[in-house]
């Protein structure tokens, strides 16, 4: 019998199943590396097992060394001994690791008075780090001040306090923000914990990380487990496949951009590194094609809208839109080159407290203003012909748009970018959290765009179906630069995460500062 | 009333609520204010059919209120993109300070006109320091003008050297703040004008659209290519001005610079503001509204006084009035 058991866990959220009928076992002094792509389940089950979701009737059990564990009972799971270390940290900033480690244990031991004996406290959590071999943490150095590992590594500290009551630590993504050579420190303290009988689960997008470090794998795909073996029976060609489904799709372009090389080139990057993930990225795009940029995170795919928006500073090469060097970066200067950037996240386009009617005109209020006058009836025009031509539902210009749901109001982000006539348009992550009618019909606008207006769209998409979908090409990243590119037919769904997994060196992040 | 018990709408899940019962309720909700203040008339004309009522207590209302709505007109400048001008206060003392100290020190030699630009020009200045601080130093927008606020008095008192300045001040400055156009006060016809202005600058122009935008999300509206910081800039610096104007029309009225005159129409700025927030245009600051909630504040007040309800009132309504205004946002947020 395993140490951690699930049996067949299903989750469905409003008009999309999760995960449907899902089991992992982890075994004591094991490592199981939880691998899949994006939206493929891996947190969702995460946060069941957390407590944070509960799953849908029916599912289960859930056991540990044959105990049953309650779903959506976070507090009981940490009776339990099984700890989390989630991608974002949650370090209290500003405080010492002391602090932060005695954050989750409850109280400082005190003296007479309250007062709290700071030298036992000191004492106390310089031996619990010892024993994790995390020497070189001091307890009053704030947090702060550390690099990304030791933030790992107090977080994991912290987690582990009462070491003998873990049995299970799950981590979830652990080394995205971590340089290569560091992640090497984490392997070590997470293998010291495996020695102690700990059985690990571990969520990773690495693939070599999946081979150095995990005894079994199991591959999720759209909520289901495709692969569950040990790590010595599968090869990195034969996960990569699995994690991409298998089957090779074929490709559906609209239109193969076949005059392409005689078009304007619109934008290009030439040698751009900023001082956050690219590192010498080179690539052009022109007039009508649906260039895709794919990547793991970390991989630079991201800083490329940053970089335009102004919110990555460009430290070297040239940022050039039809022709010319952009000697303004940021929303207003490269609007004013006919460059419009559609950010990931719904709070960074959603003006919560407007209608939709004023989202939508939002970023050109130019044609409803003359003579000193504001057409109001000019614009609810142009609000409803948007709605309609888009296919916004409801259509309805004076509902708050955060009534919308979030397909609905992705497409009123699009729109508003859209109907200001760009020569360049760039979207990151169109596609997130939206339902698959509404994913469609984006795409489709993003491929008229293209083909109708002559617009030159960049595609930053985690979703392999949107890039093989509508991309002429697709540019995978890796440590910050092209890696590879490729064209038509070449860019099918396995080769796209080929050669985003495959890295034979790893990222090649510069040094933590 | 919005009701409580409704779950509120997770990230991305579609909107329920069916559109005519939102649009019912913001009906009710536009004009509730406005009645009752109709309904606060009435009842306290009822109450004293002989004061209350009449053309002389009323403008004499109107009129004690033009210093509170010059400094909240401004107020709404900031309020709408977003952020917090609480240093109104002290460049108003800055204000009546400064000019009257100009007359004093040039024994009244100093032409009115060039007092009065002056004087609007260290309100401006006063208002983008603030703004460089938010902008630039991204410092809160309430700590800044906490802090400045605090200076712009202590400034105040230091250049009035802790005295009641009055002497050499020209009866040509003082009649713009007594003169009677008409029979109506000069300093109605100024909040009428400002009133008109920002009026049109709110409804009628890209601008309004983009202040209101800032203050909505401004991240989100910088990103679509709303220029928030200079928004930001003008926010503070009219806030800024409008303090002054309302300082210069108190040292007009009273004739006199005390260096601790500020402080007093924070409040009421504030409470008229929020109030004015809830009706008209609910969830938005506008300025037909603001002018109501000052009537509600300013009526209410002068009602519960003329029927012989003492001073401690005044504070006391002036802050139920901006808790009250809060509150039914919230409700109103809530109910969504």
């Amino acid at each position: 019998m395993a140490l951690l058991e699930l049996h067949s866990i299903s989750k469905t959220f409003p008009g999309q199943r999760a995960l449907s009928g899902v089991g992992l076992e982890v075994g004591a002094g094991e490592v199981h590396a939880l691998v899949g792509h994006n939206g493929s389940g891996k947190s969702t089950l995460i946060k069941i097992l957390s407590g944070f979701h509960e799953p849908d009737p029916g599912s289960g059990p859930a056991t540990l060394d044959g105990r049953e564990l309650r779903f959506g009972d976070p507090d009981g799971v940490q009776a339990a001994g099984i700890r989390f270390i989630h991608q974002d940290l949650g370090l209290a900033d500003g405080l010492s690791i002391l602090d932060n480690l005695k954050l989750g244990s409850g109280l400082y031991r005190t003296a007479p008075g309250w007062r709290i004996r700071w030298r036992d406290e000191r004492e106390d959590a310089r031996r619990r780090l010892a024993e994790l071999g995390l020497e070189h943490l001091h307890p009053d150095d704030d947090v702060n001040r550390l690099g990304a590992v030791e933030r790992t590594e107090v977080a994991i500290a912290r987690a582990l306090q009462d070491s003998d009551a873990v049995r299970v630590l799950v981590l979830d993504e652990p080394t995205a923000a971590l340089p290569d050579e560091e992640v090497g420190r984490l392997f070590a303290l997470v293998r010291r914990l495996v020695g102690r009988g700990v059985g690990v689960v571990y969520v990773s997008h690495r693939l070599e990380e999946v081979f150095d470090l995990a005894d079994r794998v199991t591959v999720l795909r759209e909520g289901t487990v495709v692969h569950s073996s040990p790590v010595a029976a599968v090869d990195r060609r034969t996960l990569a496949r699995l994690i991409a489904g298998g089957e090779i799709s074929a490709p559906q372009r609209a239109v193969a951009a076949a005059d392409a090389e005689t078009r304007d080139e619109l934008l290009a990057f030439a040698g751009v590194s900023t001082d956050n993930e690219l590192h010498g990225a080179d690539f052009s795009v022109r007039a009508g094609e649906v260039v895709g940029l794919a990547g793991l995170s970390g991989s630079g795919v991201h800083d490329v809208p940053r970089a335009l928006l102004g919110d990555a500073a460009v430290s070297a090469g040239e940022i050039r839109v039809g022709g010319a060097a952009v000697r303004t970066l940021g929303p207003t200067g490269i609007a004013a080159l006919g460059v419009a950037v559609v950010p990931a996240g719904n709070h960074r386009k959603r003006i919560a407290g407007l209608s939709v009617r004023e989202n939508l005109t939002i970023s050109d209020l130019g044609p409803f203003w003359s003579a000193a006058h504001f057409h109001h009836r000019g614009e609810r025009a142009e609000a409803r012909e948007l709605l309609d031509r888009f296919g916004i539902l409801p259509p309805e210009p004076e509902r708050p748009i955060e009534l919308l749901s979030g397909g609905n109001q992705q497409k009123v982000y699009v729109a508003r970018l859209l109907r200001t006539a760009p020569r360049v348009l760039i979207l990151e992550e169109p596609t997130q959290g939206v339902d698959v009618g509404g994913s469609a019909d984006i795409l489709r606008f993003i491929g008229e765009a293209a083909r109708e207006s002559g617009v030159a769209v960049v595609l930053c998409s985690s979703d392999l179906e949107d890039l093989v979908g509508v991309c002429h090409r697709v540019l995978a990243f890796r440590g910050g630069k092209v890696a590879a590119e490729l064209v038509g037919e070449a860019a099918t769904r396995e080769a796209i995460v080929e050669e985003c997994y495959l890295a034979e060196g790893g990222p090649t992040h510069a040094a933590a500062s | 009333m919005p009701q409580l018990a409704e779950p509120t709408l997770a990230e991305g899940e579609p909107a329920k609520s069916p559109p005519a019962r939102r649009n019912q309720a913001t009906l009710i909700e536009r004009f509730a204010g406005p009645a009752f203040l109709v309904v606060m008339f009435l009842v306290f004309a009822a109450l004293q059919p002989d004061t209350f009522p009449t053309y002389n207590n009323l403008i004499a209302v109107a009129n004690n209120q033009t210093i509170t709505a010059l400094v909240a007109l401004g107020l709404l400048v900031p309020l709408a993109a977003g952020v917090f001008d609480i240093s109104i206060g002290g460049i108003l003392t800055l204000s009546v300070i400064l000019s009257t100290l100009l007359f004093q020190t040039t024994d009244g030699d100093m032409p009115v006109p060039v007092v009065i630009l002056a004087t609007l020009g260290v309100g401006i200045a006063a208002g983008l320091f603030n703004a460089i601080l938010v902008v630039r130093l991204r410092i809160e927008p309430f700590i800044v003008t906490l802090g400045s606020g605090s200076v712009f008095i202590g400034i105040s008192q230091l250049i009035a050297n802790g005295k009641v300045i009055s002497e050499h001040i020209p009866q040509g400055f003082t009649d713009l703040g007594r003169d009677e156009p008409l029979g109506i006060p000069a300093p109605l016809i100024y909040v009428g004008v400002l009133a008109l202005i920002l009026g049109y600058v709110f409804v009628m122009t890209p601008l309004g659209r983009k202040i209101y935008a800032t203050g909505a999300n401004r991240e989100a509206s910088r990103l679509a290519g709303v220029p928030t910081d200079r928004i930001l800039y003008l926010a503070f610096m009219t806030s800024g001005v409008c303090a002054a104007a309302a300082g210069l029309l108190y040292a007009m009225r009273i004739g006199a610079g005390q260096p601790e005159v500020g402080g007093q129409y924070l409040l009421p700025a504030y409470a008229a503001a929020f109030l004015g927030s809830t009706m008209i245009r609910p969830g938005r600051f506008n300025v037909l509204g603001l002018l109501i909630g000052l009537a509600i504040i300013a009526i209410g007040i002068n009602g519960l006084q003329l029927n012989g309800i003492p001073s401690w009132v005044i504070p006391t309504f002036q802050g139920a009035a901006l808790i009250l205004a809060v509150v039914l946002t919230k409700l109103r947020g809530l109910g969504r």
